[in-house]
């Protein structure tokens, strides 16, 4: 496989799974905030939305003034937003044409049509309707991609490059949604937050991931709470989106890639097994200690494992 | 209650184009022998049912993603498909039959004074083609001189022109013998008839043009270098932005070929690798869909960012090969087209199975004399432009047109050839504006192979239609839409 074939791959892979937290975080920010308690306002959510979109310097660049209407318009389907979702899904069909021979026709032509089905949306549906409609559309083509590149594709090494870019870009989304979430309850001042308000952060978190059906499901209906919440995200191997479930999946996906050539303490699959030892053997007391360091190094691992990652298998 | 329109109602209302070749209906405005069972056929379809089925195959180019870009680097571009007939235009048996034997023939012969006139130079010598003629052509490549391919093949695929004239015969109207494209469309074309008229389809005994791929892909791997036993074939592309690139990605799909572009490719000790996530892997033969200018820019155009470094040099020493050869372009040239018919008797020793279109050529004293007498009849190209760009139609033009004109002619008599008026034939064409089957020109892009020893006629091609009344230019980018062609197998 070429490397930029391996490149626009991995890059359709991260896409598509940025855009989907990007797209659940809004959605749930905005719906959750309507039915806060009372301490939580409209402007806390609308910040927690750019700092979990890295978007907090270039929305104020060519905004004034923060409204729920132009921050959703910012990030979901802005032109000048380079990193708004509508410009990520645009990227995501760009790689996808030129490697157009690489993949399936069922898969182009899915993204295709997601990229036409974005585009269909305007500030004027999304100013009536709310980010929901959009949201939800955006998540359901996200998830049929992937459906489609998992049923049609060869499960050799272009899919396992998709596979790795999906990984490791939710890995490294989960650990940003938890800094967002742990910055908002900062911001929520410096009173002992009320079992009210820290149950619904709490449930936030697990709701912004994707997770909070099967989190009550798995701790059997018992509330939201910050050591479940943590120890659910990060640590357990059966939630999909755990940190720890990603980093061995991608352990997996690289082992398809390498064609399980021998691994020496320089390569990536070398970064990514040590680093998954770690989280392995690591307990919640450990990350609670202090968790916003914790889960700020470990994104900074993720992010060095992207980087040699290119390095080793994409450079061109 | 408006009574319902059916297509027989448009059929008989159809208007007659006089003075040009009705493909399908004779002079009395009867329908022709071969085009009976589609018209009974269609006959009976619903008018309001017809235009649905028009819009069907139009979103169906449009989900494929078959376009044909006005593609800018922000995403956003414009993008517009071909547009696409339903009424396909078909060829019995019998003229697919000549037209088939006069393109092996041609494409031969052409192969035969590109290796000739890069090397021993015969047919110069014997002065049956001026050598002026060749040198003086931007398209005559030093770096091919003294120099042949594996199996001696430079154009591996031709895209012929025809037309057909109003005296009801096969011209050929212009070689193309770069990198002609085209093909894409003539297997999408046939998708969307299977899909939308299928009953019909299956009863008409069509030839299949499915087979192209499979026959590109012999092509390409049987003139690998020689000692390679499972040559690395790949297609080199221009990019995503480049207007045929939906062609280059499905061939390439098709032929299970990596689709390469310039930045994935390097040459080391002259041979040519890939970059591969496992590293470098050596390539073989590439089917390259870059033009010469831009292929290497240590030979060609320097400032060329498609190209690979190199590469000329590696497929001098043979250690790659490209498909088509470089310099192929000498033997398109306008101005060698009239020595073609020469051509074909002086290698091959046979009359052309093809008509040429008679051309005066302006460097000659009595045809510019007869040009210049003549002009008002005559259609003058310049030899060296493609796509329908610089040529100069006299029956079109003013008195003071006509009198300019000649002054540019005799101001570079080298450039420009003379033709008579070609009266291209018509195909009846859903026009959507008028609701109407109404007679629009057509032509055909032909599709030849040629690879060792083994020659392959794509049985069908691509018939180009001028969508706009009245006007003779079938090229892509000048408004033209495009009809499935049905080669008749014999009954």
């Amino acid at each position: 496989m070429l490397s930029r074939t391996a490149n626009s791959l991995f890059w359709i892979g991260r896409y598509i799974e940025r855009i989907e937290h990007l797209s659940r975080y809004i959605n749930v920010q905005y719906l959750s905030s309507s039915d806060a308690p009372r301490a939580f306002n409209k402007q806390l959510m609308l910040e927690s939305m750019l700092y979990m979109a890295h978007a907090w310097d270039s929305y104020h660049a060519c905004n004034s003034g923060m409204y729920d209407n132009h921050v959703v318009y910012f990030l979901t389907i802005d032109d000048k937003n380079p990193f708004s979702v509508k410009n990520y899904v645009g990227l995501t069909r760009e790689n996808a044409r030129g490697i157009r021979n690489n993949i399936t026709t069922e898969l182009w032509e899915s993204i295709n049509r997601f990229y036409h089905t974005t585009k269909g949306f305007n500030r004027d549906s999304l100013e009536k309707k709310g980010p929901y409609d959009f949201c939800k559309t955006v998540m359901e083509s996200t998830t049929i991609i992937k459906g489609v590149a998992d049923d049609t594709l060869l499960h050799n090494e272009a899919w396992s490059m998709i596979k790795t870019g999906i990984h490791l870009e939710r890995a490294i989304q989960i650990t940003q949604i938890i800094l967002s979430k742990l910055n908002d309850i900062k911001a929520t001042g410096h009173s002992p937050m009320s079992q009210a308000i820290n149950s619904y952060h709490w449930a936030a978190l697990l709701r912004s991931s994707g997770g909070l059906d099967v989190s009550r499901n798995f701790y059997g209906g018992v509330p939201p709470s910050r050591e479940r919440a943590i120890s659910f995200l990060v640590l357990n191997d059966k939630f999909p989106k755990s940190v720890l479930f990603n980093l061995q999946k991608l352990k997996t996906d690289l082992n398809i890639i390498s064609n399980n050539k021998p691994i020496t303490p320089d390569c990536v699959e070398f970064t990514i097994g040590k680093l998954t030892a770690k989280m392995d053997y690591c307990t919640l007391d450990e990350i609670l200690n202090n968790e916003e360091e914790f889960v700020l190094t470990l994104q900074e691992d993720l992010i060095q494992i992207g980087v040699q990652l290119e390095k080793q298998y994409l450079t061109y | 209650m408006i009574p319902e329109t059916f297509l027989e109602n448009l059929l008989k209302d159809y208007p007659n184009a006089p003075g040009f070749y009705d493909e399908v209906f004779d002079e009395n405005k009867y329908i022709r022998e071969h085009y009976r069972k589609i018209t009974d056929h269609l006959a009976k379809i619903r008018l309001e049912d017809f235009q649905n089925m028009n819009e069907y195959a139009r979103r169906s180019s449009f989900e494929q993603g078959i376009t044909f870009n006005v593609y800018s680097d922000t995403s956003q571009g414009v993008e517009r498909i071909f547009p696409f007939d339903l009424l396909p235009r078909i060829i019995p048996a019998k003229e697919w039959d000549t037209i088939e034997r006069g393109l092996a023939q041609r494409n031969l012969a052409l192969n035969m004074f590109l290796k000739d006139i890069y090397n021993e130079k015969k047919i110069l010598k014997d002065k049956v083609v001026p050598k002026e003629l060749l040198f003086s052509s931007q398209h005559y490549s030093k770096y091919m001189m003294d120099f042949v391919p594996y199996s001696q093949v430079y154009v591996h695929i031709s895209g012929t022109d025809l037309i057909r004239h109003s005296d009801g015969e096969y011209y050929v109207l212009e070689d193309n013998l770069r990198t002609p494209s085209g093909i894409s469309y003539v297997l999408s074309n046939r998708i969307s008839t299977k899909r939308i008229l299928p009953t019909l389809f299956f009863n008409s005994n069509v030839q299949p043009v499915v087979d192209y791929s499979e026959s590109l892909l012999e092509v390409i791997k049987s003139v690998a270098p020689q000692g390679v036993d499972d040559p690395v074939c790949v297609v080199l592309t221009p990019g995503v932005y480049n207007s045929a690139y939906y062609e280059h990605a499905l061939l390439a799909l098709q032929m299970g070929m990596q689709l390469v572009e310039g930045r994935d490719l390097y040459v080391d000790h002259n041979f040519v690798y890939m970059k591969t996530i496992h590293g470098p892997k050596k390539v073989d033969v590439i089917y390259r869909r870059v033009d010469d200018d831009y292929i290497d820019p240590l030979a060609f155009r320097p400032d060329s960012t498609l190209g690979v470094p190199g590469l000329m040099t590696a497929y001098r020493q043979g250690n790659v090969n490209l498909v088509n050869a470089p310099g192929t372009g000498v033997a398109d040239d306008k101005a060698v087209y009239t020595y073609v018919p020469d051509i074909i008797r002086y290698y091959l020793n046979e009359e052309p199975i093809l008509k040429n279109v008679h051309t005066y050529r302006c460097e000659k004293d009595n045809d510019l004399n007869y040009v210049l007498e003549h002009l008002n009849e005559l259609v003058v190209k310049p030899v060296d432009e493609s796509g329908g760009y610089g040529i100069f139609i006299g029956n079109k033009a003013s008195q003071q047109e006509l009198r300019d004109f000649k002054e540019v002619i005799k101001a570079n008599r080298r450039k420009y050839i003379a033709q008579p008026t070609m009266a291209l034939s018509v195909h009846a064409t859903y026009i959507e504006e008028t609701g109407m089957f109404e007679p629009r020109h057509i032509d055909l892009r032909t599709f030849t192979l040629s690879g060792d020893r083994s020659t392959y006629v794509c049985k069908g091609g691509l018939t180009r239609v001028a969508l706009r009344k009245g006007n003779l230019i079938v090229n892509s980018s000048q408004g033209g839409g495009s009809k499935d062609t049905w080669v008749l197998q014999d009954e």
